[in-house]
């Protein structure tokens, strides 16, 4: 009992501590904390399936904090929603020579890549009406 | 103590994962634009659907059932789907070509398409139809997971049904000029008692009638990607 209640106030000092150590990271920075609240929009609005405004959200996230590769992943997934496949492409290029380890933005740039080569730009059929390594989807 | 050490590093953990805000999966619905931009006023005729001739093959029956269901499938899909006015099909229409790329360049066809049927676009195939019926034993490689050397076993395939390589083309009726071609190729499982009957040929084969409907008119395509929630 004793023990239980020992390791749930070190779990209590450790949240508080987060939590302090993210305020002062804010506090520091006052972009930092309207780019999260903007984030934390933008994701909201976007798992109901309003992705005009996510993008807004995203890109004045990335306006206040820029070069950060975890909105520049949201800003390519959500120019993605809109049909801006090309620019897409671009933030994807641009958040992963900022972080090459990061996995969602791997993963998804993975997944994009194959859907752009199944469904934008597939490739070329020959003159004689053969297949050229096309697949099918 | 031990345990101990185990519930503090269980707590950072938690912790750790509360602080950072992973990414989460969400579903997104990309949309396509189609690939030729048609208004549903246009005339659009139907055929001819060739049958791909194989080289040392003769034509058989089930190419010539899978030609005809082929062309109703077509009709079908353009009308429902793609909500295109069709032109009513003209039995006497017979292609001097029956090589669809020999086809294409005799745009003297197309034009007299247009001229006898007020066409604008006209939607030919050449189909190939493949019955498979493949069941046997094939070797494969395999290491083993225990001394990591590669020995060889035998895998028992079994693959029936009909296999399709469709190359559709869409035309400008007024100049015979090829708008768009796709090439489609699709696999209909069947079972081995029911490879005879060729009927229902067509039924249910989501991929060639998305790609069908994706030449005329927009479609979304369900995607998921990872999303940072703040």
């Amino acid at each position: 009992m004793r023990k239980t209640k020992q390791l749930i106030m070190v779990g209590a000092t450790l949240v508080l501590a987060a939590i302090i150590f993210t305020g002062a990271a804010f506090a520091g920075n006052p972009n930092a904390k309207e780019a999260s609240a903007e984030m934390k929009w933008g994701f909201k609005v976007a798992r109901q399936g309003y992705w005009q405004e996510a993008l807004m959200r995203f890109e004045h996230a990335n306006q206040l904090t820029p070069g950060q590769p975890r909105i520049l992943n949201n800003v390519a997934v959500a120019q993605e929603a809109n049909g801006l496949y090309e620019m897409a492409l671009l933030t994807y290029q641009e958040g992963l020579s900022l972080d090459p380890n990061n996995n969602a933005l791997r993963r998804n740039y993975m997944r994009y890549q194959e859907f752009y080569a199944s469904y934008i730009a597939p490739p070329e059929i020959d003159d004689e009406g053969g297949k050229d390594a096309q697949e099918n989807n | 103590m031990r345990r101990k050490i185990i519930d503090l590093f269980v707590i950072l953990i938690a912790v750790g994962a509360v602080c950072s805000a992973g990414s989460r999966e969400v579903r997104i619905a990309l949309h396509l634009d189609p690939e030729l931009p048609l208004d549903s006023t246009e005339n659009v005729y139907v055929g001819p659907i060739l049958i791909e001739p194989r080289e040392g093959e003769n034509v058989q029956s089930v190419d010539l059932k899978a030609a005809r269901e082929f062309e109703t499938f077509l009709r079908k899909i353009l009308r429902r789907d793609a909500e295109l006015h069709l032109i009513p099909k003209r039995e006497d229409l017979q292609p001097p070509r029956n090589n669809l790329a020999a086809l294409l360049l005799d745009t003297d066809f197309w034009k007299a398409i247009r001229e006898e049927n007020a066409a604008d676009y006209v939607v030919a195939a050449s189909i190939d139809v493949k019955v498979l019926d493949r069941a046997g034993y094939t070797t494969e490689e395999y290491v083993s997971p225990q001394d990591g050397k590669t020995y060889f076993r035998q895998v028992m395939v079994e693959e029936t049904g009909f296999s399709y390589d469709i190359l559709l083309v869409v035309v400008e009726a007024a100049t015979g000029s090829v708008l768009h071609r796709e090439q489609i190729t699709d696999f209909q499982p069947k079972s081995e008692r029911k490879l005879e009957e060729h009927t229902d040929m067509f039924t249910d084969l989501y991929t060639l009638q998305n790609r069908l409907v994706g030449i005329f008119v927009p479609r979304a395509v369900q995607v998921k990607r990872a999303l940072y929630s703040d």
